[in-house]
């Protein structure tokens, strides 16, 4: 036997192990979009009886404090707390804290809402950076917002420093610039509400880009004119109404979105709050409060409610995308890596005997793995080892396959929320759920494997998010 | 290159049909339901003119008193016009026509109301929608009791009692307000009796009610503090304060002192501060040195409440030995303990750096009384 015979032997076995792979993650999404459908079909009918209305008027709502931590966003700082501080909720306090930003972020938050020093006690629950001043307006109407400035030290120790300030029992972390719908805060308080065992709870992420805003709020919801937000519509159906509500269904949530999260705040400092050293801190916190609460064998549920809505601004070039996603992926790697011993561990029940292999081979190394199927087959098919029709019929398997999810997220919303009332619409996200196969795709994985190696060789930086603003319709005022 | 372009035409056809078949089931189910609404709404604007003309027309009015049968008459010809009509598309029409009544009852009170309800009764739908508290789906025994309650259908409040203790709290939560739509104030004494384990949202959905009957729900909330659910017991107490009921003080004060359970304790503490009430100054300063935690937090609530200058050696004490939040709470307490209170903030303030020193300033700055 030749070196050549058996590096053919070794390229059929890999292609025999992808073919299984392929089959065993393509089934594992069947299910989870299976449930998600119950999930979704049984949160709608829920929302039908549900009069949030309750929220605003009952004495004896618990107040929440909102989290908005803050780095060099001087251009959009004031018309984001605006938007918070008129949510509609009962009592909530907003919480911004400016993470040793290099621009006039606290400037301008002090000149636009009359901040003054506070000699509010500090205590630090949770260890962060140096807190250098807690600020408080002097005009009643923004007396339930406080400012905290403190020494750069990333979004967790940002986030970290807000809920020690925080006083409310409810804690809601958010991106300083995303934009909450109305009545976001009472929905993805909900779970709250209805249960006692939940401890952190999840609202749905969604692109506003190509939306009309003002006053930082979504007037009207459209669709971008560019192609990358479109792909990432149709890829955050995918993540939040067919992943995140199928994960959920087993209370094996593992992602609460950093740009919009509800906690029990006594949860969270029972846990050590977030943890500055990682890039995927949202992930890593929602891991190990499964894990404490299921060491310490306290009933907890983790939840997600596909209703209340974060509007986001998503990256529109491929350099900041790929950014953004090597930076998931290596969080993804450094979570995993940080809970390895939660990995098929029956201890941990559903979350470490499906969940986190799941996440670990499907989501961690899937891109290795399908990149290794492509080259194979590659080779395969020079070598003349492969029938070229079966190849074919592979490929199209995995097509249909993964035009088959994308199409079936967006029925989820269509059949649920339908936030995107326009016909057109519907039509557009139904061709970019096809479009994505062919080199949306696969640019992805390229990212997610330059994340991997990135994250191999150490590096832990967060890279660069630009924006361009929201849109606003002609005419419209400030 | 024959099977290559075969490869692509293939691949190429089922994408295409695939998505050209699901947006085509889309748009069929879009068109259907659409359609649907529409004849939906054009049958209830028929109904809609139909029932107006009932609710205003000349006939002689149901009674909640014993009337002779022929009283009814007048009404029943109406009825049966309009069953008349239902010979296709039963249920389509029932549904249209529940739609029309429900929402027109919204609209309406006294003896237009009465008319609403005569035709409820006479229609079936009572009878109906009490069966379907029964139904083995949550959302048709939520949407049974919600239209029950809206339709202020009295007969069937024995089986809206009933669903007070289903198993889904969805259900409970329309069992509840249909309830108190149908009853009224009464209400209360069903939902104290047979509602468990009250989760938060079912808590501030009483709330609401309890409120929007103010001082006549105050002898079911005291019924209420004998339930044996804790839950119940500990919303009572907490609306008792909300209402502002100061004759519930002697119970209440029992309650902090000897009640079993310490939350319901701590709740009692808490209201007796709300309630303000200078019978409790006592006992509350009694429990600023209590030693469980909760209870000498509540207490430092309830005494900043009262603003008692009695307590301000006790409350001085908790600032200085207190946990972070006994200390606040205590700091508060101070600052509203009048000038006395205020000038033992003003002394620890230029007392030694430190955490006390911190709270009291903050407490301070919050009351306008910090000079720098």
């Amino acid at each position: 036997m030749t070196i050549m015979d058996l590096f053919e032997i070794g390229l059929h076995a890999y292609v025999a192990f992808s073919i299984l792979y392929f089959v065993g993650v393509n089934m594992t999404y069947v299910v989870l979009l299976y449930r998600s459908f119950g999930e979704v079909l049984h949160a709608v009918r829920q929302a039908r009886f549900t009069d949030f209305r309750i929220i605003v008027q009952s004495e004896i709502t618990p107040p929440v404090s909102i989290l908005a931590p803050a780095y060099n966003e001087k251009a959009g700082i004031v018309e984001s707390v605006r938007s918070l501080l008129k949510l509609s909720y009962g009592e909530y306090e907003v919480v911004v804290v400016n993470d040793g930003s290099k621009d006039e972020t606290l400037d301008t938050l002090i000149g636009h809402f009359d901040l003054v020093r506070s000699r509010r006690a500090y205590q630090a629950s949770i260890p962060t950076r140096p807190v250098r001043g807690i600020y408080r307006s002097k005009n009643a109407a923004y007396r339930n917002l406080t400012v905290v400035d403190k020494e750069n030290g990333g979004k967790a120790d940002a986030l970290n420093a807000g809920i020690n300030v925080a006083r409310y029992e409810y804690v809601c972390c958010v991106d300083a610039d995303s934009i909450l719908e109305d009545d976001a805060l009472q929905k993805v308080m909900k779970p709250f509400l209805d249960d006692p065992t939940v401890v952190a709870s999840g609202g749905i992420v969604r692109i506003a880009n190509g939306c009309e805003v003002v006053n930082g709020r979504v007037v009207r919801v459209g669709l971008s004119s560019h192609l990358l937000p479109l792909f990432q519509v149709v890829e955050y159906f995918r993540a939040f109404l067919s992943g995140r509500m199928g994960w959920q269904s087993l209370n094996a949530l593992l992602i609460i979105s950093g740009a919009f999260g509800m906690f029990r705040r006594q949860a969270v400092i029972e846990v050590g709050g977030y943890d500055s050293g990682t890039v995927g801190e949202d992930m890593e916190l929602v891991v190990r409060m499964h894990r404490h609460f299921r060491d310490a064998r306290k009933p907890y549920q983790i939840t997600f409610v596909p209703d209340p809505v974060c509007w986001t601004e998503a990256p529109e070039s491929l350099r900041v995308l790929g950014s953004q996603r090597d930076r998931w992926h290596r969080g993804l790697a450094d979570t995993l890596w940080i809970h390895r011993d939660m990995v098929f561990n029956e201890r941990y029940g559903v979350v470490g005997t499906v969940a986190l292999p799941y996440f670990l081979i499907v989501e961690l190394f899937g891109p290795v793995i399908e990149a290794l199927g492509y080259v194979s087959l590659l080779v395969l098919l020079a070598l003349d080892r492969v029938d070229p029709v079966m190849t074919g019929l592979f490929v199209i398997a995995a097509i249909v396959y993964g035009v088959m999810f994308s199409v079936g997220a967006v029925l989820l919303e269509e059949i649920s929320f339908r936030r995107y009332p326009n016909p057109k619409h519907l039509a557009v996200l139904l061709v970019m759920g096809v479009l994505e196969n062919f080199g949306y795709r696969q640019i992805t994985v390229f990212w997610r494997l330059r994340g991997f190696w990135k994250y191999v060789r150490g590096e832990k930086a967060w890279g660069k998010m630009e924006r361009a603003g929201f849109r606003q319709p002609r005419g419209a005022t400030e | 290159m024959s099977q290559t372009l075969f490869v692509f035409l293939i691949l190429t056809a089922s994408v295409t049909l695939l998505v050209l078949l699901t947006a085509v089931i889309l748009l069929a189910v879009k068109q259907a339901s659409s359609r649907r609404v529409r004849a939906l709404s054009r049958i209830e604007e028929h109904y809609g003119r139909i029932v107006s003309e009932f609710l205003v027309a000349e006939v002689s009015p149901p009674s909640t008193g014993r009337l002779p049968e022929g009283h009814f008459e007048g009404y029943r010809r109406f009825t049966a016009t309009i069953v008349r009509g239902w010979k296709r598309n039963l249920a389509v029409h029932r549904k249209a026509f529940l739609s029309v009544l429900t929402s027109t009852a919204a609209d309406v009170s006294g003896e237009t109301s009465e008319r609403i309800v005569f035709l409820a009764y006479e229609l079936g739908f009572v009878d109906e929608l009490s069966a379907k508290l029964k139904h083995r789906h949550w959302w048709v025994r939520a949407e049974a009791a919600m239209h029950l309650g809206q339709l202020r259908a009295r007969g069937a409040t024995a089986a809206l009692a009933a669903a007070l203790e289903d198993k889904h709290a969805g259900v409970r939560l329309q069992a509840l307000r249909a309830l108190l739509h149908v009853v009224g104030v009464e209400a209360f004494g069903s939902i104290f009796r047979s509602m468990r384990d009250l989760s938060q949202w079912e808590m501030m959905e009483i709330s609401v009610s309890v409120r929007e009957h103010g001082p006549a729900a105050v002898p079911y909330l005291l019924d209420g503090l004998e339930a044996r659910d804790m839950t119940i017991v500990e919303l009572c107490i907490e609306l008792l304060a909300e209402v502002g009921f100061v004759d519930s003080v002697q119970r209440l004060r029992a309650m902090a002192s000897s009640y079993p359970n310490i939350t319901i304790r701590a709740k009692a503490v808490e209201a007796l501060g709300r309630l303000g009430d200078a019978r409790s100054e006592g006992l509350l300063i009694e429990y600023i040195g209590h030693p469980h935690p909760v209870l000498r937090l509540r207490a430092l609530g309830a005494i900043r409440a009262i603003g008692s200058s009695a307590a301000v050696p006790a409350i001085r004490q908790r600032v200085r030995d207190g946990s972070i939040d006994e200390k606040v709470a205590a700091a508060r307490a101070l600052a509203n303990a009048g000038e006395q209170g205020l000038a033992s903030l003003h002394a620890m303030a230029s007392g030694p750096e430190g955490l006390t020193r911190d709270v009291v300033v903050q407490v301070l700055e919050e009351v306008g009384e910090f000079d720098g």
